[in-house]
């Protein structure tokens, strides 16, 4: 049965991704848009590139791990892939993996992305980072603050960061998922404010996986880094909104 | 913690590398508004989101991070200016008492960084000097977090010191391409080295903002 899982969550997506979403913050509601060009060739330079940043889960880690595997420990591995390549295949442009294993985004994250910014030829960064905040459970309005400071600067550099809330962990790891879960509100509160589309990883992930402790998606009973049908998942909820579907965007409640 | 340091060290070449991202140049972006009063509003707080001022009638406006609001007229001899996160009018920043005499123009500074509860918000008085033909008046804002006092310079004007959250007096100078320089208080050289061309009978602010280590920025406007 578990072989068929996959084939069944494309179908899923598929049709999720059919109108696409960002479901916002309790303060606001969805209004759908039409296409909007989310990536461009923003510097000119001929190629389109995606900078994907954030910690083991962009790198890669518990990749290659088919689903249904007891995964007491995630092997570090040199060859991941992760959703970065996965992206690329889908979007058919450049992905760079900035993904470094164990960053935590309110310390180096952050100062390593406005650098980044700087210097990346990237025309546009996707940001998925905080799931090691969570284990060292940095107040939520922290992640804010050092998110909003990552959004001024790029907004300054006129540099396009389009955020996502987090995956859910699970099991062993189930004691952070109140932090990642206040770090997704930050990001939908912050995209809101910011008048900025987001990625809401984080719902899509949980109406795929209702029962968090049993979900294919990660590594189970590890409960943290995704594996081969989680980066899968992350993959084909990303690359639509890079392709020119339809969005639907944060819109204050009247 | 070493690495962050070195990232910040990188950062901050980077910065100088690339003249901080901009600013300067170019004349300035104007703010001037149409009235001979109003308020306006320089948001230079890094960790703070877009605002919305609401000067409690008429409609609202917003200001970014190192954006520059036109001068808005007030409703009244007094108002009482309700600075929130946009898009969200119940995350009431500030709300302050701004009081008009119609022919004034004033600047809102919003600097400092929720984060470490120095947030801060000021009225300040733009006091425009007369200019004789040929003059064009400059003043420095200081909204750079995490740094001490600064000195600017302008053409070959004497050096102004100023504060955290503070402005210059306006500087006048003759109108034309001139230089400009920002050092920190006890640095050897300036962070900001830059130079614009300043027309006749205008008045600017260099706006400099960021933060310490992290990031910093600059830009120019006209005021009038």
């Amino acid at each position: 049965m578990i072989r068929y899982i996959p084939s069944l969550l494309i179908l899923s997506i598929l049709s999720l991704v059919s109108n696409l979403y960002f479901s916002p913050a309790l303060l606001a509601q969805e209004e759908s848009t039409g296409p909007r060009d989310i990536l461009t060739d923003a510097n000119g330079d001929g190629e389109q590139i995606i900078l994907t940043f954030g910690d083991s889960i962009t790198y890669g880690i518990g990749d290659g791990i088919p689903a249904g595997i007891s995964v007491e420990e995630v092997p570090f591995s040199t060859s991941a892939s992760g959703y970065p390549a996965r992206l690329s295949e889908r979007t058919g442009v450049g992905v760079l993996n900035s993904g470094v294993p164990g960053e935590v985004f309110t310390e180096e994250g952050s100062a390593r992305l406005i650098s980044l910014l700087h210097t990346s030829p990237a025309d546009s960064f996707l940001l998925m980072e905080g799931t090691n905040d969570a284990i060292f459970r940095v107040p939520p309005s922290v992640y804010g603050f050092e998110l909003q400071k990552v959004l001024n600067i790029a907004s300054v550099l006129e540099k396009q960061v389009v955020p996502s809330t987090l995956p859910v962990p699970c099991c062993e790891h189930s004691g952070q998922k109140l932090f990642t879960d206040a770090y997704s509100n930050q990001v939908r509160t912050l995209a809101l404010t910011n008048d900025i589309p987001f990625i809401d990883l984080e719902d899509e992930w949980k109406a795929s996986c209702p029962q968090a402790d049993m979900c294919s998606f990660l590594n189970i009973p590890e409960g943290l880094h995704p594996n081969s049908s989680g980066y899968d998942f992350i993959a084909d909820i990303f690359a639509p909104v890079f392709v020119g579907g339809s969005v639907s965007e944060v819109v204050e409640e009247s | 913690m070493k690495i962050r340091i070195c990232l910040i060290v990188l950062s901050v070449l980077a910065l100088t590398l690339t003249g901080c991202g901009g600013g300067g140049g170019g004349g300035g972006e104007s703010a001037a508004g149409n009235d001979s009063s109003g308020l306006r509003v320089l948001h230079g707080a890094l960790d703070i989101p877009p605002l919305t001022i609401n000067p409690g009638a008429g409609s609202t406006y917003n200001a970014n991070f190192r954006g520059n609001s036109a001068y808005r007229s007030l409703p009244g001899e007094s108002a009482s200016v309700i600075v929130h996160r946009a898009n969200i009018p119940s995350s009431v920043l500030f709300q302050l008492p701004v009081v008009s005499d119609g022919q004034t123009k004033q600047t809102l500074l919003v600097y400092g960084q929720e984060n470490d509860g120095s947030l801060s918000a000021k009225v300040h008085e733009d006091n425009f000097p007369e200019l004789s033909s040929g003059m064009a008046a400059v003043r420095v804002v200081h909204a750079l977090h995490r740094t001490g006092q600064i000195f600017a310079t302008v053409g070959t004007d004497s050096t102004r010191l100023i504060s955290h959250g503070a402005l210059s007096s306006y500087i006048t100078i003759p109108a034309g391409p001139q230089a400009y320089s920002v050092t920190e208080s006890g640095d050897p050289g300036p962070f900001i080295s830059e130079s614009s061309d300043f027309e006749e009978k205008k008045y600017y602010t260099i706006f400099v903002t960021g933060e310490e280590g992290v990031f910093f920025t600059h830009r120019v406007y006209v005021d009038n």
